[in-house]
């Protein structure tokens, strides 16, 4: 049911409070911890894996793993921090859950949150905030009910997000360029602060030795995890790989290794849930590079599951804006260093496996990259943490008090 | 064999496996005058694979959004006899299509062999069902303007329907179907617009017009009736009531492929002419569907001259019916659409406000 002003209420407050807390209070780690508790209940038919991991996100270990990060060394006691007051969040549309991140890290930095979801209806977002609501209503986490908004209304209503806008002590907006673009039209009171996550991409590198190497378990284990970070969001967000760089000492272990792999790959896919749109506008999209003059050694296709255009010049992410529901560039690097030449102030993610990511990181930094944000091993390119884009969350929606 | 000999056959008179010989022929060497001509498309069905066969599923399938992105061309520039545009669907961008006079006359004369069939040798007085302002408005000039130039070909002492305001010029019309004297007449429009603005009009101003002997030829598609829950079936009887016509034949066609339309026969089946063939796919591994198999539709025909687009994945989708043995005795493959590929939601980060 809508309001008058076209905003519909999907859990916790109408009217969010703006009462600061320390960073890791231990009244919103118990109700996150309840909240874990709560999902991981759940029958399995009602918690899909996207809700599974949310529920292991939030479990306590982690929480506490969390805000052990800001304890030590020379970063400021998370006791002399407190939250901003209250956050205004705009989750992304369609990554369905995004939104429990967002809300998740903006109560742990301390912070009363008001959230925009989209519209759109999911089983499992509406089940999440019925959880929310319910917890909300016991006794014990009273001191949640005025911390939490989850609301939502037309992207049209700019009025809403204007209003929203002028009463937040800061602005979290996830998604693409144009939403940024859309969403500051909205101005900020002069006080408030804003937190924005642009169009992004990222690549992957590989060792050929080491993935020529593996056993048949541990081959179908790594491409479980690529598949994970892939398919999982149609390829289609930040920090899904686009392109493959291959790291290898001649080129028989590269073309051997990449061969490996990609069936590996292939095989993986066969889960995947591959409609008739996404060959649609795969298949189109493999045309568009195809036929528009870059320099292409080979096309390889499983089926319509697989697409793996292997590139001649260093695939850049002109390129990369191609590649979704599962088509990938792959290059195989001479020096082993070609990578860098892809990386625009655009890429984000950078997985890797057989290689060595600390080596990678001092590649990062020796030489000022523009872009990568994180390097994290295969499997973990959607794994969501405190610090995303290179932006440290907890403390930016929290201020210190010296 | 060239298509010109292929024009010759009769529009509906050759078996299917006859038909695939003739047209395997066609195509192959249409694909390697493509190839030779065209570097982009060379380029693209190189790495695609060289499947050297002469069945029609091993020809390279071009997606159709591929003219909206790019201008594909297989004639040098002096031989450019003008580009066609088509909207596709509203708020898209267009096709373009290039054209020589030779793929132009061959357009032409496609549709004159295939709408010829069903409307006998001769033209006929035409009624279209639209405004002459579609074709001043270069907005809608190119799918729907072009739709009523093709066929205004069959047609003599040619009148609109609607007014500029789109309402039915009910008086103009019944004149001039008297001038007609109960004389068949060709009618013509877009399956929508003759609903919205001459089928609607007529229920509710609740006057009749005496069009029994009219022919109708509707084409554009049935998405937005669809929307309004009209089926074919509530479609035909609508306009018998309101007009009395019974003959209506709806067309399925694309301005990748302009003049090589499927149109319906009187057991409502939309028919594959001699001039090309139809497959259907399965979107799994592009695997043909076989009769009875719900795909997404591949058009193919050699007219497709001056552009590679002689073998298009298109985004609907349909069923084959038959082969051969439609009850209406036309031969060759019969189908039906069953809609558009359906949109699915997409995930990802990019679009985040949207809903």
């Amino acid at each position: 049911m809508k309001d008058d002003n076209g905003v519909r209420r999907l859990a916790g407050t109408r009217e969010p409070a703006n009462i600061p807390f320390p960073p890791f209070d231990t009244r919103v780690l118990d109700f996150l911890d309840a909240l874990s508790q709560a999902i991981r209940m759940l029958p399995r038919e009602e918690a899909g894996e996207e809700l599974r991991a949310l529920g292991f996100w939030l479990r306590r270990t982690h929480l506490l793993d969390l805000k052990e990060r800001y304890a030590g060394g020379s970063s400021p006691e998370p006791e002399n921090r407190l939250g901003l007051g209250l956050s205004f969040h705009i989750a992304p549309a369609n990554v369905p859950l995004m939104f429990a991140y967002s809300l998740a890290i903006g109560l742990m930095a301390g912070n009363c949150c008001l959230v925009r979801v989209s519209g759109r209806r999911t089983k499992e977002g509406e089940r999440l905030c019925s959880l929310l609501d319910h917890l909300l209503s016991e006794d014990g986490f009273a001191c949640m009910r005025e911390r939490i908004s989850i609301v939502s209304y037309d992207r049209e209503n700019m009025d809403t997000t204007q209003a929203f806008s002028q009463k937040c002590d800061v602005r979290i907006v996830w998604g693409g360029d144009e939403t940024v673009r859309s969403v500051r039209n909205a101005v900020l009171k002069p006080s408030a602060a804003e937190v924005v996550f642009p169009d992004r991409t990222a690549i992957s590198v590989l060792g050929a030795e080491a993935v020529a190497a593996l056993g048949e378990e541990e081959l179908r284990q790594l491409a479980a995890y690529f598949y994970n970070d892939t398919y999982g969001m149609d390829q289609n967000a930040c920090s899904c790989p686009k392109a493959v760089f291959w790291q290898e000492a001649d080129t028989e272990a590269g073309k051997r290794a990449s061969e490996r792999f990609w069936n590996a790959v292939a095989a993986a896919s066969e889960r995947y849930a591959l409609s008739e749109i996404k060959v649609s506008q795969k298949y189109s999209a493999l045309w568009e590079l195809m036929s528009s003059g870059a320099k292409v050694k080979r096309v390889q296709r499983w089926k319509n599951r697989l697409y793996v255009v292997e590139s001649e010049d260093i695939p850049g992410e002109a390129l990369g804006s191609w590649m979704q529901f599962g088509s990938f560039l792959e290059y195989h690097m001479k020096s082993g260093e070609e990578w860098t030449e892809a990386v625009s102030e655009k890429t984000q993610t950078l997985t890797f496996f057989g290689v060595d990511g600390a080596a990678l990181r001092e590649t990062v930094l020796s030489r000022g990259l523009r872009g990568i944000f994180r390097i994290v091993p295969v499997g973990q390119a959607l794994w969501m943490d405190v610090v995303w884009d290179g932006k440290d969350l907890i403390r930016l929606l929290s201020r210190s008090v010296s | 064999m060239t298509y010109e000999d292929l024009l010759e056959q009769e529009p509906y008179g050759v078996l299917s496996d006859e038909k695939e010989r003739m047209l395997g022929e066609l195509l192959n060497r249409l694909t390697e005058r493509h190839r030779d001509c065209c570097p982009a498309y060379d380029a693209a069905c190189g790495l695609l694979g060289d499947r050297k066969g002469s069945r029609l599923c091993e020809i390279p399938l071009l997606p159709v959004s591929l003219f909206k992105k790019t201008e594909l061309c297989s004639i040098p520039e002096e031989e450019i006899f003008k580009r066609l545009t088509s909207s596709g669907t509203t708020g898209q961008q267009t096709s373009r299509i290039v054209l020589d006079r030779r793929t132009a006359e061959w357009q032409q004369r496609t549709l004159e062999r295939i709408v010829g069939s069903f409307i006998g040798g001769k033209r006929l007085p035409m009624l279209i069902i639209d405004s002459p302002g579609v074709l001043h408005d270069r907005n809608l000039f190119s799918a729907r303007g072009a739709g009523i130039l093709g066929f205004s070909m069959f047609g003599t002492r040619r009148r609109y329907a609607l007014t500029e305001e789109m309402e039915p010029d009910l008086d103009a019309v019944g004149e001039w179907l008297e001038a007609a004297a109960g004389e068949p007449v060709l009618v013509f429009g877009f399956t929508y617009m003759i609903w919205k603005h001459f089928y609607q009009a007529l229920l509710q101003s609740g006057k009749r017009l005496p069009l029994e002997n009219g022919i109708l030829i509707h084409g554009g598609g049935w998405k937005k009736l669809q929307n309004e829950s009209v089926s074919a079936e509530r479609f035909k009887e609508g306009l018998r009531e309101v007009c009395g016509i019974t003959r209506v034949h709806d067309y399925y066609g694309m301005a990748e492929q302009t003049g090589c339309i499927y149109m319906e026969c009187e057991c409502g089946h939309l028919h594959a002419s001699s001039y090309s063939e139809l497959l259907i796919r399965d979107m799994e591994d592009f695997s043909c569907c076989e009769t009875g198999k719900e795909g997404v539709v591949q058009v193919l025909t050699p007219m497709a001259w001056s552009y590679p687009g002689h073998s298009i994945l298109t985004e609907d989708k349909g069923v084959i019916l038959g082969i051969d043995d439609c009850p209406c005795g036309r031969k060759g493959k019969y189908f039906k659409l069953t809609g558009r590929i359906p949109k699915a939601e997409v995930r990802g980060c990019s679009d985040t406000y949207e809903g």
